[in-house]
């Protein structure tokens, strides 16, 4: 039985260990996903815990197949949740940042609120496009621009080089562009 | 930021996906990291990668047109240009193109230049009448890169600093001197480059007909600049480097940037050349190949499948000498 399995094995008897385990595990990783998008440490932290709580309360029913994937996830969400909701407070991450970097290859929204259809036809045009990319191309691509890793990051936890990274981003973001405007989204 | 748009993106994509870039990558490490392009001081070295002929002929040496200009002065400039002989080309979709005749204080000589808006960023590419490589970019820094090297016929350039980057290149055939700028990234401007020289009808990237997902690179690895070109055929993913030396050593240089042992190890030939080659059964492997006469180092590395005849295979395929077929 694998580490993860171990741990959801807890979770899945109510042990109130399995968080001490997850944390242990995975807390380090939760933190540095979440610290990418909130600047105030007090936010981080609170939001670490609400990480656990929320896979304490959704284990079981659910069974991840990747513990580690699942938290991140997880972390990743709820701390986008707390920025949104701290709006007033909101500073520079490194999430914004990369976001800054995509940006000039997005579509131009210009009116406030975006339509629901158009939304979810954004959403439909963008996953049916991550998901023809190369395994490799959309790792780095979503984890620059929707974990606001930077490249030296990517590069060394997917063991390639830092030029790589960024070529492949490069091409990455083009075609986002090719596809968007295809799909007949506006660009200034 | 458009905070719409930020929120709208973030939660865009499926929970499935962001998971799945979170889980440990399957795949083996098989790209040692390479040395970076920073750093690079004055010392340019030269590499000769394999020729690519570019088309000839007597009229007009790059048959493609350039798209219209945008307004009438822009229009003007464009007519003129072609009348000098200059090509400026300009990627498909670019947009707010405008063409002019700049003074670049070249012996009265204009400089032809269009400037475009691609992919939300601001390009400016330039050509001048020259006799030998120079830098037309109007810029005057500090460069952190420097990196001079050879790709087929051309004479390329890469420049960058803190906050500006350019891409040039130098067609002693045609006499004429490109730059590109646009952004701050220097790597990103050679890809951009190289869409340009492809329309140019240079091809800077060495890489079978069929493959695809080709990258062109150039960065500094212990001491020599190395052009490379990253493919993916048939699933397999191949890199092939060149670097100019020096050295004259029978124990010549591995530039693959792939360490670690494998289980054959073996020496043969590759055309002319003395070459060693490396791999594991089905695994990942390698070939490094010297030739010494224009002082060439070379290495072709595979990701998987390799075998001695797969590698010799495709270093076969790929490797054009830089001298010309010999005997």
């Amino acid at each position: 039985m694998s580490k993860d399995e171990e741990i959801i094995a807890l979770f899945f008897s109510r042990a109130e260990e399995a968080i001490a385990h997850a944390q242990e595990a995975y807390g380090a990783l939760c933190q540095s996903v979440i610290q990418r998008i909130l600047p105030d440490q007090r936010d981080v932290e609170e939001c670490v815990n609400d990480t656990y709580l929320r896979v304490w309360n959704a284990i079981p029913p659910e069974r991840p197949g990747s513990l580690r994937a699942y938290m991140a996830r997880i972390a990743r969400n709820l701390a986008l949740d707390r920025y949104s909701y701290n709006s007033a407070a909101r500073r520079s991450t490194a999430l914004t940042e990369a976001f800054g970097e995509l940006e000039p290859w997005l579509p131009a929204y210009v009116g406030d609120p975006v339509s629901a259809a158009e939304n979810q036809h954004l959403q439909q045009v963008l996953n049916a496009f991550l998901r023809a990319q190369s395994s490799e191309a959309r790792r780095f691509f979503l984890r620059r621009y929707w974990y606001g890793e930077n490249s030296r990051e990517i590069a060394e936890s997917c063991q390639v080089s830092e030029a790589k990274v960024r070529t492949t981003l490069f091409r990455t973001r083009e075609r986002l562009r090719g596809t968007l405007e295809k799909e007949g989204f506006q660009y200034e | 930021m458009n905070s719409v748009l930020f929120q709208l993106l973030m939660r865009a994509v499926d929970d499935d996906l962001l998971e799945e870039v979170q889980r440990p990558a399957k795949k083996v490490r098989l790209w040692p990291r390479l040395v970076g392009i920073a750093g690079l001081a004055a010392a340019c070295i030269l590499i000769v990668i394999s020729l690519y002929g570019w088309p000839h002929t007597e009229e007009n040496p790059f048959p493609i047109k350039s798209p219209p200009a945008t307004d009438e002065a822009s229009e003007a400039a464009f007519a003129e240009i072609q009348r000098l002989g200059y090509t400026l080309p300009v990627p498909g979709g670019a947009r707010d193109v405008s063409y002019a005749l700049v003074d670049g204080g070249f012996d009265d000589m204009p400089m032809a230049e269009v400037t475009y808006k691609s992919g939300g960023r601001v390009y400016s590419c330039r050509a001048l009448k020259a006799q030998q490589a120079a830098d037309i970019s109007g810029l005057d820094q500090e460069w952190t890169q420097s990196l001079d090297w050879k790709a087929g016929t051309l004479q390329m350039q890469l420049r960058q600093s803190d906050t500006d980057a350019w891409v040039g290149w130098y067609a002693p055939d045609a006499g004429i001197q490109w730059c590109l700028r646009g952004g701050e990234d220097g790597l990103s401007l050679l890809h951009t480059a190289q869409e340009l020289l492809d329309t140019l009808g240079y091809g800077v990237a060495v890489a079978p007909e069929q493959a695809e997902d080709i990258l062109y690179n150039a960065f500094e690895l212990n001491g020599l600049t190395v052009g490379e070109t990253e493919f993916v055929l048939d699933g397999v993913r191949y890199a092939y480097r060149m670097a100019q030396t020096w050295a004259v050593d029978q124990d010549f240089a591995d530039i693959s940037g792939l360490d670690g042992s494998f289980q054959h190890e073996l020496e043969g030939e590759i055309a002319w050349c003395p070459a060693r080659l490396y791999y594991d059964d089905g695994g990942a492997g390698k070939a490094v190949w010297f030739d010494v006469v224009p002082g060439l180092l070379y290495s072709l590395s595979m990701d998987r499948d390799a075998s001695e005849e797969a590698l010799l295979e495709m270093a076969n395929q790929l490797f054009a000498p830089a001298q010309g077929d010999v005997g």
